[in-house]
C-alpha cells in the first residue's frame, strides 16, 4: 500500500514536471512565443459638444429663422471585414419641459430636425431627419469593412445641426432636452 | 660434514624467514598520492518560454490588448562579466493587422528574481531589446551569493495598440527571446 502511494507520488511528479516542460519549452539559449490577438468589431464615439445652444439666427427677423445649434462628434470603428456594418443613431432621451418646445408631441410644423456630416468612414444621414423621442434615428451608417483613421489616439468626426422652429407659442424661458448617440458595429 | 649442511640450512631458513616477514612491514606504511582535478566552470544562459501567449482587451472602447509571458532562465556570469535576456519580434502580426514595426507593440518587466528588469520598451522587429540585464558573477538558485530560487522567472507584459484601422480577424506574431552570459 506504502509502495504503490510511493509510486504514485512519483509518476504524479514526473507528470507535473513534463507538463511544465512542455509549456515552457526545453531550457535553451533561445526561446519562442507566439503572440496571438484576436482583432473584433468595436466602436466608440464622443460628444465633443458637452452643451449645444440652439439660437435664433441674427438678422434674419423676428420669427423669421429657427433656433439653430451644432453638435460635434468624434468616433471611433472598425466593422466586420466580411460581412459587417454599423451606425450612429441619435434619440431624445429627454424632452424639453413644458410650454416649450416639444419632441414628443411638437406643434404643427414644429418638428425638429437635424442634419449630419462624417468622416468617409461612414455615410452620413441624407436630408433633414426629424429627431424622435420614441425611437433613435439614423446619424451614420458604416459599411463593411469600415475603419476610422489610422493611429492611436486619433478619430474621426461628425456633426449634427439642430433646427427647431421659433413659433409664437413658446412661453419665455430657457429650456434642455437630451439627446443621447449610440454607435454600434458588427 | 653432515653438521656444517645441517648449519647451512639453519641460516638459509632464518633468510627465508626474514623475507617474507619483510612485505608485511612495507604494507603498513602510508603512501600518499595527489591527482588535480580541474573543473572549467564557465558562463551559461539558457532559459524556457511558453508557446503561446494571447492578448486580450475589454469594452468595445478600443483598449489595448494585453497579455502576459513568464520566462524562466537560468544564468552563471563570470566575476568580469555580465549578460542579458534580450528579444525581438522574428516575425510580425499579417497584413492588415496590428504593426511591431509601426510601433504597436510595448511590454514592460515584473520583478526579475536574477538581475535587472526591463522598463517600459517598445517591442522591435529589426533589433534586440533587452528583458533582464544580468550582473558580474550572477548565478541561478542555492541562495546567496547566487540568486534563491532555480530557476529565475520575470514577466513580461506585452500592450498592444488596439487601431480601429486594423482589420477583424486573428494575429500573431513571433518573439523569440535569448539569453546571453559571459
Amino acid at each position: 500500500m506504502k509502495n504503490r502511494f510511493i509510486r504514485s507520488s512519483i509518476l504524479a511528479g514526473v507528470a507535473l514536471v513534463a507538463s511544465q516542460a512542455y509549456a515552457f519549452g526545453q531550457f535553451a539559449a533561445t526561446g519562442t512565443t507566439t503572440l496571438s490577438v484576436a482583432v473584433a468589431a468595436e466602436s466608440a464615439i464622443s460628444i465633443t459638444t458637452a452643451t449645444t445652444n440652439l439660437t435664433e439666427a441674427t438678422g434674419a427677423g423676428i420669427f423669421g429663422a429657427p433656433f439653430t445649434g451644432t453638435t460635434n462628434f468624434s468616433y471611433k470603428v472598425r466593422s466586420t471585414k466580411v460581412g459587417g456594418g454599423g451606425s450612429i443613431t441619435v434619440k431624445i432621451t429627454s424632452d424639453f419641459a413644458a410650454g416649450g418646445p416639444s419632441v414628443t408631441t411638437p406643434p404643427t410644423g414644429d418638428a425638429m430636425t437635424y442634419t449630419c456630416t462624417a468622416a468617409s468612414s461612414a455615410t452620413a444621414c441624407t436630408g433633414s431627419i426629424t429627431a424622435s423621442a420614441s425611437s433613435a434615428t439614423n446619424v451614420a451608417t458604416f459599411a463593411t469593412d469600415a475603419h476610422s483613421t489610422a493611429g492611436t489616439g486619433s478619430s474621426d468626426a461628425g456633426t449634427v445641426v439642430w433646427s427647431l422652429p421659433n413659433d409664437p407659442v413658446y412661453k419665455t424661458g430657457t429650456y434642455t432636452a437630451t439627446a443621447t448617440f449610440t454607435i454600434s458595429a458588427t | 660434514m653432515s653438521g656444517l649442511r645441517e648449519k647451512h640450512i639453519g641460516w638459509a631458513g632464518a633468510v627465508w624467514c626474514l623475507f617474507m616477514a619483510a612485505p608485511a612491514g612495507v604494507h603498513a606504511a602510508t603512501a600518499t598520492v595527489t591527482n588535480t582535478l580541474n573543473a572549467n566552470i564557465g558562463a551559461v544562459g539558457v532559459l524556457a518560454a511558453p508557446g503561446m501567449a494571447t492578448l486580450s482587451n475589454t469594452g468595445t472602447l478600443f483598449n489595448a490588448y494585453n497579455g502576459t509571458v513568464a520566462l524562466q532562465y537560468r544564468a552563471r556570469t563570470s566575476a568580469a562579466g555580465g549578460g542579458t535576456l534580450t528579444m525581438q519580434v522574428t516575425q510580425d502580426f499579417q497584413t492588415g493587422g496590428p504593426s511591431v514595426a509601426g510601433g504597436d507593440l510595448t511590454y514592460s518587466c515584473g520583478a526579475a528574481s536574477l538581475g535587472t528588469a526591463c522598463a517600459n520598451t517598445t517591442a522591435s522587429t529589426s533589433s534586440a531589446t533587452q528583458v533582464v540585464k544580468l550582473p558580474s558573477s550572477a548565478c541561478t538558485g542555492g541562495g546567496s551569493p547566487c540568486s534563491g530560487t532555480d530557476p529565475n522567472t520575470v514577466t513580461l507584459t506585452f500592450t498592444l495598440a488596439d487601431q480601429p484601422v486594423d482589420k477583424t480577424g486573428t494575429f500573431t506574431a513571433t518573439v523569440q527571446f535569448t539569453i546571453s552570459a559571459t
